[in-house]
């Protein structure tokens, strides 16, 4: 399992963390992405407007980079602080 | 040193620990960021974001590479996430150096990373309702002079 972290506004529409089952072991952070947005077309119309950043275990990764089980997915909004 | 509060903090305690513990500064310069009215939208509060451990992990990554960029004695950033009134500090940035130039410089390079690219996510409450807030295109042209 993988939990897939959610911060500002998208935490406001997924909630603070969800736990989904790898499909393969070979399944990237993007295809993560893309099966939520599959599931929820407000997720999907946000991440269209927006460009979002995922950290894997607390790195900034690439889409690309390959899920294994236990690990924490952050998909990181614009920041925006001060 | 970087310091996420979730309760309000008191600027002048903060800058007169800093001030106390920057040994060999000649210079100090501080920024503290307030939460404003900003009329038209009668914002009543901000709500800050973050992501736990790695906000922090982030911010002080940048506060290390800023003191080795401007040659610093030291540099805080104390930033408040939560519910954040109207008229309260948001953030404070000191940085000590041995002259006046270098600690400008590096509280403004702080600060203009701050605003865009530390992992934090700003959500104004106001009278007609709530809305996140991106970086504006000025906030972006700030952080892009220092590349």
């Amino acid at each position: 399992m993988v939990t897939v972290l959610f911060f500002g506004p998208l935490a406001d529409l997924m909630g603070r963390e969800r736990t989904v089952a790898l499909a393969s072991d070979r399944e990237t952070a993007g295809m993560i992405l893309r099966r939520l947005e599959d599931e929820n077309e407000l997720f999907q119309s946000m991440l269209a407007k927006t460009r979002v950043k995922i950290a894997v275990n607390n790195q900034i990764v690439s889409a690309a980079c390959v899920i294994s089980d236990g690990d924490d997915v952050a998909i990181l909004p614009p920041f925006s602080g001060g | 040193m970087i310091d996420l509060a979730d309760r309000a903090f008191d600027p002048h305690a903060l800058v007169s620990r800093f001030v106390r513990t920057a040994q060999g500064a000649g210079a100090i310069a501080t920024f503290i960021g307030l939460v404003r009215k900003d009329g038209a939208q009668h914002v009543e509060a901000l709500y800050l974001d973050c992501f736990p451990g790695f906000t922090e992990q982030e911010i002080d990554r940048t506060i290390q590479r800023t003191i080795r960029k401007f040659e610093l004695i030291d540099a805080m950033v104390v930033h408040r996430v939560g519910m954040v009134s109207v008229g309260e500090p948001v953030v404070i940035v000191a940085t000590a150096a041995e002259h006046r130039r270098a600690a400008f410089a590096a509280c403004d390079f702080l600060m203009d990373y701050l605003k865009s690219e530390a992992p934090l996510w700003k959500k104004q409450i106001g009278r007609d309702g709530e809305q996140w807030i991106e970086p504006t295109s000025q906030d972006y042209e700030d952080r892009a002079r220092w590349r």
